[in-house]
């Protein structure tokens, strides 16, 4: 599988690659018109190129389970936010090289005197530009999550149209037949994205309804939404996965949130998200009520004991709700009957706070299963671990075993210990390729 | 994961740094100085 998987992931970046290269390297043969100066030439080359790179940006967000397979969702956002920024400078340097070439151009900055091909060009880096501030600082300016996706697919839209708009009226590099067609079949195709992302992709959702059975309180403030499908086969995933959550709106509202299944991936009737209160939508989540209708969209994520069946035993390093993906993976494993060897360390602050910690010492008589609890705040008497999971705590407890397949580690929780633990790992001499990470907290 | 993702942090740059060697190939073709066309 891991053999498959990469050979898939290598060739999806070569088809990245002749997409965002192909309108450039078309452009680059056939009849061109006449040439201009180079710095000009340079700053329209620029503009081509970054374009691109943004219209694929849809590509890479309208969640197609065949390309996020081999890499995971969390690594296919974060290459999306990267690729945005490389794009995004090269598209700020194309205005910028025709201001300097020829500062008479900066007369095209007058939206109210400029011809439309540069206000479109003029308005598309402002959005753009709005855009990406918003986005990178969503948090310091406050901007409700829901808000910011909203917001953030209405700019992304009115970005590329009016680029292809500034292409079309500007004219120069579309006047032979063939590049019209070409041009023409760039904006078809996103187009079709864009029909599959906010009318397909909701239509099927709206047909596959799920209702809400219970809604559990746990410890920590979290809440487990249990959901049964109503009136299909439901959805199988593999533990450890997630999927987009839409309630309260239509899926048409494009207001949905990602969630890992807490529950066994080997029990189709229902499934269910255990959900921590931590913002706007998640405090909602206890509102719900029996036989209300939500909306899934999944599964995704590479995050599964199912991806590594060769590992000789499993072990989970979970932080606070980061215990979700974990839960599913042990619930599924008993389930089987798994008898392999599992280790899990779970650092929470209090020990009221240890969601499933009852659930967890109960699975131990059904798995090979060891738990070491990690405590910030841990009560008088403690006997346990306490503070941080750290270096010297994973050398204590990780089997001492480092060849490849021996173990494959899992990890979940608050980003400083996802960090502190991966640079942890890679000290202890773990395998780059034995660990692997679920991160939600991306935007 | 950290590591994959500062991974394709870098193949963001690369394709950044492709896209800009066509744009200068094709600049340079298109101002003849350099006449491949």
């Amino acid at each position: 599988m891991r053999g498959r998987l990469w050979l898939q992931g290598v060739f999806w970046i070569l088809v990245y690659l002749l997409m965002t290269t192909t309108p450039l390297l078309i452009l680059l043969i056939g009849p061109v018109p006449p040439g201009r100066e180079f710095w000009r030439e340079l700053s329209v080359a620029l503009g081509f190129g970054g374009l691109a790179m943004m219209a694929l940006q849809f590509v890479l967000t309208a969640r197609f389970k065949v390309i996020k397979a081999p890499y995971g969702s969390d690594v296919i956002y974060h290459f999306h936010r990267q690729i945005s920024l490389v794009a995004f400078v090269l598209i700020l340097v194309h205005p910028l090289l025709l201001f300097i070439n020829a500062p008479d151009t900066l007369r095209l900055l007058n939206l109210f005197a400029a011809p439309w091909r540069a206000r479109a060009g003029v308005v598309a880096v402002l959005l753009l530009a709005a855009l990406i501030v918003a986005s990178l600082w969503r948090k310091a300016f406050r901007i409700e999550y829901t808000r910011w996706r909203i917001w953030h697919g209405l700019l992304a839209i009115a970005v590329v149209s009016l680029a292809m708009a500034h292409i079309v009226l500007a004219a120069h590099y579309v006047n032979t037949p063939w590049k019209r067609v070409l041009w023409a079949g760039y904006g078809l195709f996103w187009i079709g994205l864009l029909v599959w992302i906010r009318l397909i992709k909701p239509m099927l959702l709206l047909r596959r309804p799920y209702a809400v059975d219970q809604v559990i309180q746990e410890r920590g403030d979290a809440w487990t939404l249990v959901v049964k499908p109503v009136g299909h086969a439901g959805m199988s995933f593999m533990p450890g996965q997630f999927a987009w959550l839409t309630a309260w709106k239509s899926p048409f509202a494009d207001t949905e949130h990602p969630f890992s299944f807490s529950s066994s991936a080997s029990q189709s009737e229902s499934v269910a998200f255990t959900i921590k209160e931590l913002g706007d939508f998640t405090r909602t989540i206890k509102d719900l009520q029996p036989g209300q209708v939500v909306y899934l969209d999944g599964p995704f994520g590479a995050f599964s004991v199912d991806r590594h069946p060769h590992a000789q035993s499993y072990v989970f390093v979970a932080g606070g709700i980061g215990i979700t993906p974990m839960m599913s993976m042990l619930r599924t494993l008993a389930d089987r009957g798994d008898r392999r060897t599992l280790l899990l360390i779970y650092a929470n602050n209090t020990w009221e706070d240890v969601a499933f910690r009852e659930e967890i010492d109960s699975l131990r008589q059904r798995l090979d299963l060891r738990v070491v609890h990690v405590l910030r705040d841990p009560p008088e008497g403690w006997q346990g671990e306490q503070g941080f999971v750290s270096k010297d705590l994973l050398a204590r407890h990780l089997p001492p075993e480092r060849s490849r397949d021996a173990f494959e580690v899992f990890i979940c929780g608050p980003k400083p210990m996802m960090d502190a633990v991966e640079t942890a790992l890679v000290e202890l001499g773990v395998h780059l390729g034995d660990f692997h990470s679920e991160r939600f907290d991306l935007v | 994961m950290k590591v994959r993702q500062r991974i394709s942090t870098w193949l963001a740059i690369l394709i950044g740094l492709l896209i800009l060697a066509l744009a200068l190939l094709f600049a340079l073709m298109q101002s003849a100085w350099l006449p491949l066309s």
